[in-house]
Parts: C-alpha cells; sequence; structure tokens
C-alpha cells in the first residue's frame, strides 16, 4: 500500500470503469459486505446502530404515536358532534386534546420526519451510514421512552391537562398541583434529547459524509432541506428546553421565574416557548418539502427548475422563521412596534415559500409529468398548503389576529398548514420510497381510494372548521350550548374526521398488504436521478457496494447503469474483507475525497444509556431525588466506557480506496479538523450557547417587565471570587490550547509524541476545580436563596449553567489526559485536544459572560 | 476526471476554512438576524427604560435610536450585496471546484439581495409607529 508522499499529499483514484481487481462477483461482494454491515437479528437487533435499523425504528414507533394521536382526535370530533354532549367530561377532555397536541407535534410529526432523514440521508448522498450509529440509537431510545412516560401517564389517567403549549400560570404548581404537568415537562424534554442529537448527527453526516464529487452544488435537494431544518432543531429547541427545566425546577424545588409575586411572569414561558413553537412548524415542513423536491422532478422527467432559488429560499426561510414567534402573542400587549416587526416577518416569510411552491408547479410545467400514485398526494399537498400558507398571511395581519385569537380559525389554520405541509408529502413519501424497504410496490387502486377519502374527509373537517371559528367559537372548550349556530358545523367536521381516519386506514392497509402481496419493484421503478436509486431494492444494510464519484445532480439519469458498475464494485472502498464499516468522507464544499471513516458496529451501549438516563428523568418525575444522582451517574459512566471505546492507541495507516489503485486515503482518526466528531462538537455547542442566550433573554425580558428588576439590595458589588473564577477559566481554556497546539510540533508517530500534551490535559482540569470551587462560593455567599425571587433564581440558574460546563471540562480534561498516557492523543491523532480545547475556550467565553451579567450588569441597569 | 498517479492538489493535514466559506454563504441572513434581535431589544429595553419618553428636536430618542439601528444593517447589507454583485463573475479562490464556486458566488449575492429586502421590510414601521405606544 502506497502512503502519502514526502509533501504530505495523496495520489487520486482512477477513474471508475474498471470492475475490482478482487475477482468477487456482485453476489460474493453483496455477502462480504452483508457479514460485516448486517443487522444482528432475534433480540440482539435492539443493539444494532445502522442507520437504516435506526431509522426505521423512528418511523414505527412514530406510526405508532401517530395512531395513537388520531384516536384522540376522533375522541375530540365524537364529543364535539353535537351540542351539550356528555360523551367525555371536561377534565378527560382536556387530556385528550392536550395529549391529542402533545403526540403528534412532539411524538409523531418531528421523529417520523427524523426517522425519514435518518433512514434516507446516507442513501441519497451516497453513504453507508450516517455520522454516529450509536448517538443516532441513543436518541431512538430516548425518544421511546420520554414518549412512553407520557402514553403511561394517559393510561393512567394523569396525563397533562393544560393544553399542548402549557402556558404559565395554569401549569404552575398553584393551579396544577398533581404530577400531571411533570409528566409533560419530563416526557417531552427527555424526547428532546433525541431531536437536538439527531440535528447534530444530520448536519455533520450532510456536511462530511457523501459520495465523492458531490460538491454543495451537485448535493441533493432533500439534504439541503435536511441541513436548514437540523440547523433549525440545533437552535430551536434549546429554548424549549431550558423553560421545561425552568418550570420544573419552580413547580418542584418552588424557584421563581414564571409567578409574578416573586419577580417573574407568565410570559417569559410564552416566549421561550414559541421562540422553538413557531420554528417547529418549519422544521417540520422543510424535510417534508425536501421529500417534494425529490419526488418532483422524477414525475416531471426533469431536474428542478430554479434550483439556486429554491436553495436560497430554504436557507431564508431557515433563518427569517426565527422571526416570527411573537405572533402566537399578538393578544399579549406588547407595544404596537413589536407587533409589526413580527407581522413583517411573518409576512415575508411567505415568499421564500411561494418561491419554491413556483419552482415546483414550473418543473411539472416544463417537464412531462407522470400522475403516478405519490403525484396523486403531491397534488393533495400543493392545494392544501396553499390554503394553509394563505390563511397564515391573514393571521399574520395584527388586526384579524385579535378577532381570530384562539378560535377554531387557528385550528383549521394550522391543521392545513401541518397536514398539508407534513402529512400529504409524508404519505407521497411513504409510497415512493417504499420498494427500498420492501422492494414492492404499492397498490395504485387502494392507494387512490385512500388519498381521495383522506384528501375529501380533511377538507370537510378544517374548511369548514375556518367558518366555526369565525362564528365565534373558542378552542379548548369541551361542549357548547345548542343555541349558537355551531351545531351543523362541528357535525360536518365530525363526519370528515372520521372519513379521514377511514382513509388513514385503508392507507395502513394498502402498505402492510404490499409488503405481501404488492408487484416486485424492478430496478429505479420510478425512473429518478438521484443516487439511492442506483441501490439494489430492498436496499442491503451497507446501502451500496462501493461508492461512485459523482459527476451531476442526478447521476443516475447520467449513467443508467451506474447500479450495475457499483454492484461490481467499480468505485471506491468496494472490500470489506478487513472487517471494518468503512465509507468515505468529503470537504463540504467541494465534494473532495478527504478521508475514510470508520465506524462503529452493534453496541448495547445506546440501550444501556438510555435506560439510566430513563431513571434519572423518573426519579425526577416521581421526586425519588436519591435516585436523580444513581441516573446520573450511571449515564455519565456509561458515556465515559462508550468514549473510551474509541479511537486507537497507534496512527492507522492510510486506506487504499480500490484493492486494484495505488490511491489511498487516512482515516478519520488522523484528519482532525474535518472529521465529523469535530463538526458534530461544534452544532453541539451551538445549542448549548442557544441554552445560554435564552436564559439571558429571560434575564432581560424579566428587566423589562418585572416591578423593582433586579431588588436593589441584592446588587452585589463582591468581585474577588468572580475575577478568580474567570481568571481560572481563562486559564483552563489557554493550558488546554496548550495542550492542543503543542503537539502540532511533534515528530508524527514518535513514541509518546502525546504525552507532553497529557500533563497539559492535567493543568486545564485543576484550573477547572479552581473555577469551580470559586463560583460555587459566588453562588453561596453573593446569590440569595433561589426560592426568594426570580432574580435570584435566575441568576442561579445562571451559575449553575457555569458550574455544570466546568465540571464537565474538568471529567473531559482528566478523561483526554488519561486516554493520552493510554496511546489514543498523537501528533497525527489530535481530535480529542482539539475538543478539550474548543470546550474550555466555550466554558470561559460563557462563565466570562454569566460573571458580567450578575456582577456588572445590575449595577449599570440600576 | 482524476489522473491516475497525479497527485491531489491539497495536502490532508491543512485544513480548508470550509466553515469560513459556509457562513459567508449566510452572513446576510446573520446581519438581517443581527438587525432583527437588536431592534426588537432595544425596544423592549427602550420602553422599560427612561429613553422612553424623551425627545429631540421633536423626535422620540428611542425612535431615533432604532432608526440609526437600522439604517447601519442596511448600510452593511447594501455593501455586502453591491459587492457581492459586482464580483458575481469572478470565482472565489477558496471553492473548488469551478462549478460549485459559481453555485456559492450566485448563492451569496441571492441570499445577500433577500436579507436586504427583509431587512428594509422589518424596519419600516420604525417610520410609521410611534415607539411604545401599547
Amino acid at each position: 500500500m502506497s502512503g502519502p508522499s514526502h509533501d504530505g499529499t495523496l495520489p487520486r483514484p482512477a477513474a471508475r470503469g474498471q470492475p475490482a481487481a478482487d475477482g468477487l462477483s456482485p453476489v460474493a461482494r453483496h455477502h462480504q459486505m452483508d457479514a460485516v454491515w448486517g443487522a444482528p437479528r432475534g433480540w440482539r437487533a435492539l443493539s444494532s446502530v445502522n442507520h437504516s435499523s435506526v431509522g426505521l425504528r423512528f418511523i414505527g414507533t412514530a406510526l405508532v404515536f401517530f395512531l395513537i394521536g388520531g384516536v384522540l382526535a376522533m375522541l375530540i370530533r365524537a364529543q364535539l358532534a353535537v351540542s351539550g354532549n356528555d360523551f367525555l367530561d371536561a377534565a378527560t377532555y382536556n387530556q385528550i386534546f392536550t395529549m391529542h397536541g402533545t403526540v403528534m407535534m412532539f411524538l409523531f410529526a418531528i421523529p417520523m420526519l427524523e426517522g425519514f432523514a435518518l433512514y434516507l440521508l446516507p442513501k441519497v448522498l451516497g453513504s453507508r451510514d450516517l455520522a454516529y450509529p450509536r448517538l443516532g440509537a441513543y436518541a431512538y431510545w430516548c425518544y421511546l421512552f420520554g414518549g412512553l412516560i407520557l402514553i403511561g401517564a394517559m393510561v393512567m389517567g394523569v396525563a397533562p391537562h393544560q393544553g399542548w403549549f402549557m402556558y404559565t400560570p395554569l401549569s404552575g404548581a398553584t393551579y396544577s398541583p398533581g404530577i400531571n404537568a411533570d409528566v409533560w415537562l419530563i416526557g417531552v424534554t427527555f424526547s428532546e434529547i433525541s431531536a437536538v442529537c439527531g440535528g447534530v448527527e444530520l448536519i455533520a453526516t450532510i456536511l462530511r459524509m457523501r459520495s465523492p464529487g458531490m460538491s454543495l452544488l451537485r448535493m441533493p435537494l432533500f439534504a439541503w432541506y435536511i441541513l436548514v431544518a437540523a440547523a433549525m432543531i440545533v437552535v430551536g429547541f434549546p429554548p424549549l428546553i431550558l423553560g421545561s427545566i425552568l418550570l420544573e425546577v419552580e413547580r418542584s424545588f418552588g424557584w421563581a421565574f414564571f409567578e409574578v409575586a416573586r419577580g417573574g411572569d407568565p410570559l417569559l414561558w410564552q416566549h421561550l416557548f414559541w421562540m422553538f413553537g413557531h420554528p417547529e412548524v418549519y422544521i417540520i415542513f422543510l424535510p417534508a418539502a425536501g421529500m417534494v423536491s425529490m419526488m418532483i422532478p422524477t414525475f416531471a422527467g426533469r431536474p428542478i427548475v430554479g434550483h439556486v432559488w429554491v436553495v436560497a429560499s430554504v436557507l431564508a426561510m431557515g433563518v427569517l422563521s426565527f422571526g416570527l414567534w411573537v405572533h402566537h402573542m399578538f393578544t399579549v400587549g406588547i407595544p404596537q412596534l413589536a407587533q409589526m416587526f413580527f407581522s413583517a416577518a411573518s409576512m415575508l416569510v411567505a415568499i421564500p415559500t411561494a418561491v419554491q411552491f413556483f419552482a415546483w408547479i414550473a418543473t411539472l410545467w416544463a417537464g412531462k409529468p407522470v400522475i403516478r400514485l405519490p403525484m396523486l398526494y403531491l397534488f393533495g399537498f400543493l392545494a392544501v398548503f396553499v390554503c394553509g400558507g394563505l390563511t397564515g398571511v391573514m393571521l399574520a395581519l395584527v388586526p384579524f389576529n385579535w378577532q381570530v385569537h384562539d378560535t377554531h380559525f387557528v385550528v383549521a389554520h394550522l391543521h392545513y398548514v401541518l397536514v398539508g405541509g407534513m402529512v400529504f408529502p409524508l404519505l407521497a413519501a411513504v409510497y415512493y420510497w417504499m420498494p427500498h424497504v420492501t422492494g414492492r410496490m404499492p397498490s395504485e387502486t387502494l392507494g387512490k381510494w385512500a388519498f381521495w377519502l383522506i384528501f375529501i374527509g380533511f377538507n370537510l373537517t378544517f374548511l369548514v372548521m375556518h367558518l366555526t371559528g369565525l362564528l365565534g367559537m373558542p378552542r379548548r372548550v369541551y361542549t357548547y350550548p345548542g343555541d349558537v349556530g355551531w351545531d351543523v358545523f362541528n357535525l360536518a367536521s365530525s363526519i370528515g374526521g372520521f372519513i379521514q381516519a377511514i382513509g388513514f386506514a385503508l392507507f395502513l392497509l394498502d402498505v402492510v398488504l404490499h409488503g405481501r402481496m404488492g408487484k416486485i419493484a424492478r430496478h429505479n421503478p420510478w425512473g429518478a436521478g438521484s443516487l439511492e436509486w442506483a441501490m439494489p431494492t430492498p436496499t442491503p444494510t451497507y446501502n451500496i457496494a462501493s461508492l461512485p464519484e459523482v459527476r451531476s445532480r442526478e447521476p443516475v439519469w447520467d449513467e443508467p447503469d451506474l447500479g450495475a458498475q457499483l454492484a461490481a464494485g467499480q468505485g471506491d472502498l468496494p472490500t470489506a474483507e478487513h472487517g471494518i464499516r468503512q465509507t468515505i468522507a468529503v470537504e463540504p464544499l467541494s465534494g473532495e475525497r478527504s478521508s475514510v471513516i470508520e465506524l462503529p458496529g452493534p453496541s448495547w451501549m445506546p440501550l444501556y444509556a438510555a435506560l439510566a438516563t430513563a431513571v434519572f428523568f423518573l426519579a425526577l418525575l416521581f421526586k425519588q431525588y436519591l435516585w436523580v444522582p444513581v441516573g446520573g451517574g450511571l449515564s455519565l459512566a456509561i458515556f465515559l466506557v462508550w468514549a473510551w471505546r474509541t479511537g486507537k492507541r497507534h496512527d492507522p495507516a492510510p486506506v487504499r480506496l480500490r484493492p486494484d489503485d495505488t490511491a489511498v486515503l487516512p482515516t478519520h482518526y488522523v484528519v482532525t479538523d474535518d472529521a465529523p466528531g469535530w463538526w458534530g462538537v461544534t452544532f453541539a455547542l451551538v445549542a448549548d450557547a442557544m441554552v445560554l442566550a435564552s436564559l439571558l433573554f429571560g434575564y432581560l425580558f424579566l428587566w423589562t417587565v418585572a416591578p423593582n428588576w433586579p431588588p436593589p439590595q441584592w446588587i452585589t458589588r463582591e468581585f474577588a471570587a468572580p475575577l478568580l473564577a474567570t481568571a481560572a477559566l481563562l486559564g483552563a481554556a489557554l493550558l488546554a490550547r496548550q495542550g492542543h497546539v503543542g503537539l502540532h510540533g511533534k515528530r508524527p508517530n514518535a513514541d509518546g509524541s502525546g504525552n507532553g500534551s497529557a500533563i497539559w490535559s492535567w493543568a486545564s482540569a485543576v484550573a477547572g476545580i479552581m473555577a469551580f470551587l470559586a463560583l460555587t462560593y459566588v453562588l453561596l455567599q453573593a446569590v440569595p436563596d433561589p426560592r426568594m425571587h426570580a432574580y435570584a433564581s435566575i441568576v442561579s440558574a445562571l451559575v449553575i449553567y457555569a458550574l455544570i460546563h466546568i465540571a464537565i471540562g474538568i471529567i473531559m480534561s482528566v478523561h483526554i489526559a488519561c486516554r493520552t498516557h493510554a496511546g489514543y492523543v498523537s501528533s497525527m491523532r489530535q481530535l480529542e485536544p482539539r475538543i478539550l480545547r474548543r470546550w474550555w475556550s466555550f466554558t470561559a467565553a460563557s462563565g466570562a459572560v454569566i460573571l458580567a451579567a450578575i456582577h456588572f450588569l445590575p449595577e449599570t441597569l440600576a | 476526471m482524476n489522473q491516475p498517479g497525479k497527485p491531489q492538489a491539497k495536502p490532508f493535514y491543512t485544513p480548508v476554512p470550509q466553515g469560513r466559506v459556509l457562513l459567508r454563504l449566510v452572513a446576510g441572513l446573520g446581519v438581517w438576524a443581527s438587525c432583527f434581535v437588536l431592534l426588537y431589544a432595544g425596544l423592549s429595553l427602550g420602553c422599560a427604560s427612561a429613553l422612553a419618553g424623551k425627545q429631540v428636536a421633536g423626535v422620540s430618542l428611542l425612535s431615533a435610536l432604532l432608526t440609526v439601528i437600522w439604517v447601519a444593517h442596511l448600510g452593511a447589507l447594501a455593501v455586502m450585496f453591491w459587492r457581492a454583485w459586482r464580483n458575481r463573475h469572478v470565482l472565489p479562490t477558496d471553492v473548488q471546484p469551478a462549478s460549485t464556486a459559481r453555485f456559492t458566488s450566485r448563492l451569496t449575492w441571492v441570499l445577500h439581495g433577500v436579507a436586504l429586502v427583509a431587512t428594509v421590510v422589518i424596519g419600516l414601521p420604525i417610520l410609521m409607529l410611534p415607539a411604545c405606544s401599547a
């Protein structure tokens, strides 16, 4: 095997066109690959971490939650069908509508789309797996356990009953003393860990793990949409995670964040909720629109029209949609000018949405559309979502918003947007990509019946509901009097709801039946151009026997026999005889080959870690606080073992790309800055920074609304401990930096080349301990009891945020120092010291901001 | 297509600053976000402070400050858009291959233009409404 030349450059691989020199037939190659990539069977299948297994787990579980949410919807419609109905009492109805919204938003929509993304992305990108297979598996178990907490509570009759947005003060301890609200806060937060883990994994995968040659220009639109949606998850979910933690702490420990009498404000919850809640609409819409952008060119038989404009629209939507959240709060009494900022942004975001619509319509117009079953559902999407978008523009207008606020008009609008924007494309996508899972084609007849029942039922339910709302029927009422003229509209909506339910049942029947009786799908059954259709159907566990060099956005249209070429091993990495799961990493922009990523196989660690995390959350839920450190400690221990088992104790040799070629690539262990782990940590810190930003937002928000804030008697003028903490944090950051920089000059493969770095890691841990002690002193001495006032609560929360980061930094420093001694770090394997350096830099910067907020800002504000 | 045996152009230990190029794409939208946050935060903090009722030459001081924030962001975006538009045929040297460089170059001016228009729209209400009226 030839290595890099003396100037550090690598020979490039030969052009595709020759079968691999190992002499394997496509069938033998399949068996060799499957032996390495195959998922375990039986109960051991739970240890599988392959993206197809994890993605299908997400999709299957989300489908079950969808059915549960659907049954709840039918109960709601049964109750509202006639006036004065006593089918359900008020308390049960409250639980049912709360759980319907919660299940559909948190347990169906987002996990279903993440499941699709986890399943499809590597296939669309021509990769063999996602960046962090075990993290994906952990995300699934967190989602499942979080969901089970919510469903278990509903079965036991203690489900949340405050509405899916849990407004305070209704959800506070005074008005909701039982466990119901805690179930929501803890169950949803547990599930959201899954969403954020998934978001980070998807970003790193899209940026780094594509087929060679797949530059940004050639990247499929689905990947662009998922990239933006995943970035929105990373930025948008932390405010709600923080809000949930604050509300739970207020409920359980008596702190004050949302209680007016103690300097808090309930509107803080609304802000934190909708900072997440509105972007979430786009987080749900964008992946679905990404699927639409893959399907429409296929059925139009031509590439998408206005590619660059579509990409620009998706990016613009991703940013602009963060400027809309207050349009959910137009009636709470904020200055008119502030309302206008949000009203303007709400109308603006319709423009990039419309650009995408025109691009889809133009693609159909310019092509030769073929009306196959998925296309029928796409027409349903186009019609329904446009109507939802138009009522969205109506709601963006402040005076109209005031009129219909909290009425069924809003319920109708949100269902038009979410069902139109997500469910119809999803149904189309299920039919479109089904051959990948089962290798069979759906039934056109049953699928068409299902479509028309769903389409007619949906419009009967929700088009009519606009009128019910305009007539003044409020949301969340369990019944209504018979003399106000709402009966006929509600009855129509209920009939429509049940027609829709029959349609969904037919759809499910079709999906189940086709898996057994559907026609065997021929190769590339829809005539698509994207890379996943170069794979065999059903897709093998390794996706693709060898990785192609991509030369356009529609590689299968360029080379219809690409699948056969790749199965014959004519691309990169055609062999798995070494028994290692390998795929290619590329540079984010150019798609140039960068390294070979070696991925982990089946592991029980994700399940164990999720179980330990479940102990932590359940102990919090049932207020068994002695078990909280047990669950937390166990989780930490498992994560440390998990982390310890990764990496190499020697500098690995470069990997040959093909048996018959001299071209080699380094493994990801020796490529530090571009390694997926580096991007993952960076985006995880973005999410982390959003938590801090949300906390600081709360601090400033309370200052603007609460009287006598901050209370003058608690403004501290003690500067010694904070300055010491800041200095120690700065020291830890500089020491960690030195530990990384010091590796640069070392000769590769020199014995003990990393040992010098260990000393710096130890030193950063010591500096971290000093910072921890100084900050603990600040918390105990300078911050009043957090149960007394919101100022004390939020300052305590800020200090605890810093303390948690310092504690994690100390553990990381010790861990990496030990790993350096054990030989996991060298001048070539620098990733871990580099990650440590970034962690301490972030911790020092955030610590300085927090201390400035506590010790300098109050004086300035006062 | 690749030439067999030809050395790869980029040494693999020296990373191309890919993150910087990606950030450059969305820098205009970042300026929009900065403008939005500063306008909303400035208005909220201003209305809660002594600035609320102050007038300078018959104009609300807070409205004037918000206008300054808006115009400063508009100015920055106008410069960014103009530079991106003027250089739309000059391919960035840190992006390969040329087709991707053309794509990122075009995407950059489109996004800067979108951000400019969006910033104009969200700031216009400052000229129409008093700052703190409920």
